[in-house]
């Protein structure tokens, strides 16, 4: 514990030093007093008591080496230093840390972001084993069309048979948002839940175990076993207040009694992963028998077996599939094909590619912010050259100046860090709470230790950097010179202020880029948000119903719908209400459509397809294109489809589609009606083929209600919850979304990138200017004395003004020409997130060199004009 | 003949050895101690041995307390403790030890 007690001497300076003092003090009386004894006079005797005992100070010093930390102690007075140095000069102080808080913070947040989604293994055991299997065309991958995404259950129980790089499939169906549960008869409000239908081995698959029970036994995942909800974490935190009981107990979904059997640990969030922007609350198993010959409904996952690697999975994979187009004929008619990628690659690719961009950008802004304090850094070296050429006379070496100003910069980094994090935390918070923010894992983002050393580290790089040039220039020069030369009125070499004006062209460029990367984004956010969605999105609303067993025949549910329809219309206000079984934007499946005259299929393809009540595309705002909309004579004659203008020019080219006959899946009906196309799944994706077809001609158990009202249909919540109530206490009326939610969510993770991108040009734009108002301020300060002159013989005001003008447009200039350039390169990484514009896009980039370039000249007149307004007396006063 | 330079160390084992003799004493009079038995031929600041005082009190080799001494004066008195006396003995061992092989390969000095 020695080296404790030497730090503890280090802390304990002043009463060590007095200590020491009195004993020294006392041992010069004790041998005065013997000299004195010993017959010498008295002032003598002390005179050569001092001498006897030497330089006090000296012995201070050895004894302050010997029972302390040496280094540490001059780290400390070199810290000490820098901070009353920075105390001192409060201003330089607060933008330097206000600067750097701002880049630090930027930087602690996206990289918190992309640690998360990126870099991080996924929160599971042996992630880099689990896969993801996608369906898809195995001529032409690549689409997004959900049910082209999932996977038949019996193309799966195939894979599993036969596969033995890939130990286990499991997976989800991922049609979930269709099938909410009805939570009731608890007592409490009734609840709408979303529920997800898992097979048992998927949680043992991933490696997590429950907080509470167990997940699924083989004996529940069996036609009519009994049945068995998992809860997640949150949900029995919420509505069953954390009960720690609640293994075994019954609770009522959908009118059907299930035991809870389990409950999910509290660091799995199943939405995060999987489905991101959705709160899934209970799992319910899934049952393979029952499903095996159903559609495309199960998102697969896999585990790798140990050792085996993607690229051997997919070659086996695909032998499986060739072998099954000859041997199994019930496969025949389905497209399916396994496209095997790491399942942290399927989590995440949705918003890497904006990530990657948004951490260079954040770098970016870190390199500006660099650049800007290195210039402040070296304005205030010049002015410091004095106090540095008298330390250094007084017998301080280079290394130990250079160490005391790299510690002047790695205390206002840390300042800077401090600043930052606490603006980090504040946005991951905010990020985090925020409903319009859609990314994936974003649950596990924070401001971790992770985060907190890299920022760190970051924080040091920062410091060596602002640090270094500035300690070199000072500590260069002979301090002889300095000394005699007064530092005011002094011009910093040519050497310096090209220097300086480096560091701001840089810092124009590398603003120009990020500002016509975020034009481009802002400019792809507006064409999207222009994007022809096919339906009005303003003054509509929907609820969700959900027909439990109580509606034991599906006549019952229809006359459930027809009922809650009337009673709604009857609410003053209420323009029209219909009935969806999915909504755009929402929920997605799809069906095979054709002729039916086309009995080969040479015309079929996958398409949207919706279940709607009459009155939809009246209350969705749906253009009808020629034929006619459902109406309620139609649901008791012949079977009626209406197709979108995709679907009616790609089934018949160029005839009239309305009079037709087409098979959707299984059904076979008379084309009515052609309407517009419809963003169903994306609003930067293409309509594709889409068919509606009619409820009750084809029943829907589970739907929304989409109400068109006059005015803010959420203005009318209550009347519509009452409304419902009155038709049936027991549906759950969890919320009445506006349909314009639905639209935010779709474009709010492009919103999100493009604002952060935004944000992040923005602060480039106003440092950058800041470099110009500074270099220009600087140089006109240390310049005035010559202009007064100047002007004193008779130098245009006007002149003046122009001169230094130029200079930071030359500035300006220069930078906004290596921007320009520099963004043609950039802007090439950031194509796939661009929509409607090329990353060549003129507009944007005239635009934002305009702004840049005005922006710029505003900040270097405003220093010039003060140049020019100079008054010769002053100025030639202050200067002599 | 000029006073001798102490070697680097040497002044810690001086010190341990003066209070092992002493017994408890001041800064003052372990330097008095260390000059008389020289005879007066080490060169001591004597303001440098309280580094070596407070180097050995960190090690816990002496004890350091403020007292009263003989002639009324406060004074901070120094004693050795057990571990300083186990410590001294293996140190002064090592000297006699490494002065006994210098001492063999200079030679036999020289009586002039």
């Amino acid at each position: 514990m020695l080296w404790l007690r030497k730090l503890l001497a280090v802390v304990r300076k002043r009463p060590l030093d007095d200590d020491l003092a009195a004993e020294l003090e006392i041992h010069i009386e004790m041998l005065t007093d013997d000299k004195v004894a010993a017959g010498m006079s008295r002032t003598q005797a002390r005179r050569e008591a001092r001498i006897a005992v030497g330089n006090l100070s000296v012995a201070h010093e050895l004894h302050r080496e010997a029972r302390g930390l040496p280094t540490l102690e001059s780290v400390l007075q070199d810290l000490k230093y820098a901070f009353r140095n920075l105390r001192r000069d409060y201003g330089f102080t607060f933008v330097a840390v206000a600067i750097l808080g701002i880049g630090i913070g930027a930087n602690a947040t996206v990289f918190s972001l992309v640690d998360a989604l990126l870099l991080s293994p996924l929160p599971f055991e042996e992630p880099d084993r689990l896969i993801w299997i996608e369906n898809g065309d195995r001529e032409n991958p690549g689409s997004t069309n959900p049910s082209a995404l999932a996977s038949r259950v019996l193309t799966m129980q195939h894979w599993q048979a036969s596969s033995g790089l890939i130990h286990e499939f499991g997976g989800y169906s991922p049609f979930f948002t269709r099938g909410s549960w009805a939570l009731t008869g608890d007592g409490q409000e009734p609840e709408r839940l979303v529920g997800v239908r898992v097979t048992d081995n998927l949680f043992p698959m991933l490696g997590i175990e429950p907080h509470l029970g167990r997940f699924f036994e083989p004996g529940e995942v069996v036609p009519d076993g009994p049945p068995a909800v998992i809860l997640s974490h949150g949900l029995w935190e919420r509505r069953f207040e954390s009960d720690s009981s609640i293994v075994g107990r019954m609770i009522d979904l959908n009118d059907n009694d299930w035991t809870v059997v389990g409950v999910t640990p509290p660091d799995f969030d199943f939405g995060s992963v999987f489905e991101p922007g959705y709160n899934v609350q209970v799992f319910i198993p899934a049952v393979l028998d029952n499903m095996t010959f159903w559609g495309n409904t199960m998102s697969v996952v896999g585990r790798l077996a140990p050792g085996a690697t993607i690229p051997a999975a997919q070659a086996e994979l695909n032998a499986i599939n060739l072998r099954l187009d000859d041997e199994e004929p019930e496969l025949d008619g389905w497209t399916y094909w396994g496209f095997v990628s790491p399942l942290s690659h399927h989590v995440s690719k949705s918003v890497s590619g904006a990530l990657w961009l948004l951490w260079g950008a954040v770098g970016m802004v870190l390199l500006i912010v660099c650049a800007n304090l290195s210039n402040l850094m070296l304005v205030r070296g010049v002015s410091r050259r004095r106090e540095m050429a008298v330390r250094s006379a007084l017998g301080a070496g280079r290394s130990r100046l250079v160490r005391q100003l790299v510690t002047e910069s790695l205390l206002l980094a840390g300042l800077g860090v401090a600043v930052g994090l606490g603006l980090a935390i504040g946005a991951m918070r905010w990020i985090g709470q925020s409903q319009g923010v859609v990314l994936p894992l974003l649950d596990r983002a924070g401001i971790d230790v992770t985060a907190f050393l890299f920022t760190a580290g970051l924080a040091v790089a920062v410091a060596l950097l602002i640090g270094a040039l500035p300690a070199i220039q000072v500590t260069r020069r002979d301090p002889f010179a300095d000394l005699g030369t007064s530092t005011r009125g002094a011009t910093g070499s040519r050497a310096q202020s090209l220097t300086r004006s480096s560091l701001v062209v840089v810092e124009v460029a590398l603003a120009c880029t990020l500002l016509i990367g975020a034009g481009l984004l802002i400019r792809s956010f507006g064409q999207i948000l222009d994007v022809e969605l096919g339906f009005e999105p303003t003054g509509r609303a929907s609820f969700q119903v959900n027909a439990g067993s109580r509606y034991a025949d599906i006549t019952d549910v229809v006359a459930l719908q027809r009922q809650l329809r009337d009673r709604l219309m009857e609410i003053p206000g209420v323009e029209s209400v219909a009935l969806t079984d999915n909504l755009p934007l929402d929920g997605n499946r799809s069906w095979g459509l054709r002729p039916a005259e086309d009995t080969e299929g040479e015309l079929s393809g996958s398409a949207y397809v919706r279940l709607v009540g009459d009155g939809y595309f009246a209350t969705m705002g749906i253009p009808v294109l020629s034929g006619r909309a459902f109406s309620a004579d139609d649901a008791d004659g012949d079977p009626v489809i209406i197709i979108n203008e995709t679907a009616a020019k790609a089934l018949w080219p160029g005839k009239e589609a309305v009079g037709q006959y087409a098979v959707g899946g299984q059904n076979e009906a008379r084309v009515i009606g052609v309407v517009a196309d419809v963003r169903h799944n994306a609003m930067d994706e293409a309509s594709g083929r889409e068919m509606y077809f009619l409820v009750p001609q084809l029943p829907v158990r589970s739907s929304s209600f989409v109400v068109r009202t006059a005015g803010n249909p959420q203005a009318m919540t209550g009347q519509v919850r009452n409304a419902v109530r009155e038709v049936d206490p027991l549906i759950p009326f969890t919320d009445f979304r506006p349909i314009e939610q639905l639209v935010d969510r779709a474009v709010s993770s492009r919103r999100f990138f493009m604002g952060m991108l935004t944000g992040f040009a923005g602060i480039a734009l106003l440092l950058a200017s800041l470099g110009i108002y500074g270099v220009i301020s600087y140089s006109v300060g240390q310049r005035r004395g010559e202009i007064g002159i100047r002007l004193a013989l008779g130098a245009q005001p006007g002149n003046v003004l122009m001169e230094e003008v130029r200079r930071g447009a030359l500035m300006a200039g220069i930078g906004l020409a290596l921007g320009l350039a520099s963004a043609l390169l950039a802007t090439q990484l950031m194509a796939s997130q661009l929509y409607g514009v090329g990353a060549t896009d003129p507009v944007t980039y005239l635009g934002m060199g305009f702004m840049l370039l005005a922006v710029a000249m505003l900040a270097g007149f405003i220093p010039a004009q003060r140049a020019a307004r100079t008054n010769p007396t002053t100025a030639l006063r202050d200067a002599s | 003949m000029p006073k001798l330079d102490l070697l680097p160390g040497t002044l810690d084992l001086l010190v341990l050895r003066t209070l092992d003799t002493l017994g408890a004493q001041h800064g003052y009079g372990v330097a008095r101690r260390i000059e008389q038995v020289s005879g007066n031929q080490v060169m001591l600041n004597q303001g440098t041995i309280y580094a070596s005082l407070v180097r050995l009190t960190q090690q816990k080799l002496i004890a350091a307390e403020w007292g009263v001494s003989d002639n009324n004066r406060r004074a901070k008195f120094y004693e050795i403790t057990e571990r300083g006396q186990k410590q001294l003995a293996e140190e002064s061992d090592a000297w006699w030890r490494l002065a006994d092989v210098i001492g063999a390969v200079l030679g036999p000095q020289d009586a002039d």
